[in-house]
């Protein structure tokens, strides 16, 4: 890969809260067109990095590049994140909420629309506020998926939701994903079942990197599923 | 197509085998159209670019050939079917005999039971069934 | 434009249900109190009571506001949805500043319309006291911008304290008081400061402005802009700071 087509470079990124120091120097470097995995257990920084790289927090130190450049409104545009929290206007419908979205994004697909929501089995017409959590975060995926944003980043989007929720927004990534112009990456504190969606891995622990590769390479090299590296190394 | 992953051996692989293992039995004939490369990451919820890596092995071994605009589908060549039969026959062979021999077992004797098993399996699958 | 807008829709849309209880609960307590006039158990002078109640009640509310709108994005997480689209910080700024305006319009409107509607006869008897209709919407409508730009004032103010109180770990509470005063006291000083370079400007004569020599002549009422000229840049400046803040370096709850 040449430098041109990194789509996120990060070096030596730090950050400190108040009680905690969250990034202890982060070094990335990522190519267009893959699914990587960020793994670690909680607080082990990985929200606090994606935050990072979207602008929601800002770093101590360190750089941050998005295709050649440092953070700003444009490169805002670029990137599609799906945070942990429940950041939806609970009052919107959901349509209301694809709506307010799509005004704000260039790269907005509307046409994708109909069938996302189909697929995710959402009625356009239901209240944010009378969703259960996994539709929800079905629609947070929505959001996500009906724009051809070059960067997505999604934070936890596995985490406290029915399986049948699960198993949609897995295959909704699967399905969704264009490898030829978009780059993903996605955190989770449980790998299990959902490790054969990354092209690569990322074990993030009390804010530093300490095993990085390609999941097919790790797996043939340690004769492991990722997974149970993943319980070995945060045993 | 469905495939139960074992997590512990690289994906593609395994991708790879079930092709085979399909091929080789009859379910997936010469000049069937396989499963788009996209089509098949949603079926077994793996990562695209894994699947695109398998299709493009399959297609150096010579098991499929893609196409342009038509798709992917079995090879035509009926040699490659009964190298991918001999191969596989021989990976499972091969397991079986070293397995065996780490038991210290002779050939003879192996071979005899061998025999006298397959006999004995096929009945009982011809019961069974009826 | 567009994205200008639809921040305004929504922030109108979020204060939907308030608005609609303010409204109802004013238009009530006038309905109520015109009953019981009309019922004798009431003097007429109560009609005056709440006809200004809603209006005494107005700004609180709207600095209220002003603070919630901002306080409600953090509480309810949305502030992830904001944070992350690509607008510049004074569009969401200033969207929440026109929603506070229209809100104040609305409720304002509100309570002319309750007035006219249940207190037709003292409107009537206060319109032979003014010189003419004319007079008085032309006036009405002179305080209601002079209405708008102190409301403007001080939202700035508190979107200001706000934002830097989430620029924060802890005492933000504190934080935003303390900016509140600081800036306040800050912008008062620029207006002296920058006196002297407005002393050319003209006092703004009051009394053609409202045309109050047709009340009662020989009133004069002059206002001199120049100290006022230093504090409407300053409050401009807190608006573009606040703006700056708020898309550079203010961060969610950690």
């Amino acid at each position: 890969m040449t430098t041109t087509n990194q789509v996120l470079v990060v070096r030596n990124l730090r950050k400190k809260y108040p009680k905690v120091e969250a990034l202890k120097g982060i070094d990335l470097t990522m190519p267009q067109g893959e699914i990587w995995g960020l793994l670690g257990p909680n607080g082990s920084g990985k929200s606090t990095l994606l935050k990072c790289i979207v602008g929601l927090v800002n770093p101590d130190g360190g750089d941050i590049e998005i295709f050649g450049h440092s953070r700003s409104r444009h490169t805002k545009a670029q990137i599609a994140f799906v945070p942990e929290v429940e950041n939806l206007y609970r009052w919107m419908t959901i349509r209301q909420a694809i709506d307010f979205t799509s005004t704000f994004y260039d790269d907005w697909e509307e046409e994708r629309v109909p069938g996302l929501l189909a697929f995710m089995g959402l009625d356009p017409s239901k209240k944010v506020s009378s969703l259960s959590k996994g539709m929800r975060a079905r629609l947070k995926l929505i959001l996500a998926l009906a724009r051809k944003a070059p960067l997505l980043l999604l934070d936890e989007p596995f985490s406290g939701i029915d399986p049948a929720s699960r198993d949609r927004i897995v295959e909704g990534i699967v399905r969704q994903f264009k490898s030829e112009e978009q780059t993903m990456i996605i955190s989770t504190h449980a790998v299990g079942d959902t490790e054969q969606l990354f092209d690569a891995v990322v074990f993030l622990d009390e804010g530093t990197i300490n095993l990085q590769g390609y999941a097919e390479d790790l797996r043939h090299q340690y004769g492991k599923s990722i997974n149970d590296l993943f319980k070995e190394v945060f045993a | 197509m469905k495939i139960d992953f074992s997590t512990s051996t690289p994906i593609y692989l395994q991708i790879i085998e079930e092709f085979k293992r399909q091929i080789v039995t009859g379910q997936l004939q010469p000049g069937d159209k396989v499963p788009s490369q996209r089509d098949l990451a949603a079926q077994v919820k793996v990562n695209a670019n894994t699947v695109q890596r398998a299709y493009r092995e399959m297609e150096i071994l010579g098991l499929v050939e893609t196409l342009r605009g038509q798709g992917t589908f079995v090879c035509q060549n009926q040699g490659v079917v009964e190298e991918t039969r001999k191969e596989m026959l021989t990976n499972l062979v091969d397991e079986f005999v070293r397995a065996v021999q780490a038991l210290g077992l002779s050939e003879e004797a192996t071979l005899d039971v061998v025999k006298t098993r397959f006999s004995e399996i096929d009945s009982k699958e011809e019961v069974n069934n009826k | 434009m567009k994205r200008f807008l639809r921040l305004l829709r929504k922030d109108l849309q979020a204060s939907l249900l308030p608005m609609g209880f303010l409204s109802g609960i004013t238009l009530i307590l006038m309905f109520f109190t015109r009953f019981k006039i009309s019922t004798g158990g009431w003097p007429i002078e109560a009609a005056f009571a709440s006809i200004v109640m809603p209006l005494v009640f107005l700004p609180l509310w709207l600095l209220w506001q002003s603070f919630q709108t901002l306080r409600t994005e953090w509480r309810e997480d949305t502030v992830y949805t904001l944070l992350v689209l690509p607008v510049p910080g004074w569009q969401v700024m200033l969207a929440k500043l026109l929603a506070i305006w229209i809100e104040y319009t609305v409720l304002l409107g509100v309570t002319a319309i309750g007035t006219l509607l249940f207190f037709a006869p003292l409107v009537q008897e206060a319109m032979e006291i003014l010189p003419s209709v004319v007079w008085a919407l032309r006036n009405g409508l002179l305080l209601y911008l002079i209405g708008l730009a102190l409301l403007a004032s001080v939202v700035i103010f508190v979107q200001l304290a706000f934002v830097i109180s989430k620029m924060v770990g802890r005492v933000q509470g504190l934080v935003a008081i303390w900016t509140l005063i600081l800036s306040g006291w800050l912008v008062e000083k620029l207006g002296v400061l920058l006196e002297p370079l407005f002393r050319w400007m003209p006092k703004l004569p009051l009394h053609k402005l409202f045309r109050l020599d047709e009340l009662r002549q020989g009133i004069v009422a002059e206002w001199n802009l120049a100290p006022e000229m230093g504090t409407w840049l300053g409050i401009l400046a807190i608006l573009v700071l606040t703006s700056y803040l708020f898309e550079h370096y203010v961060e969610v709850n950690g």
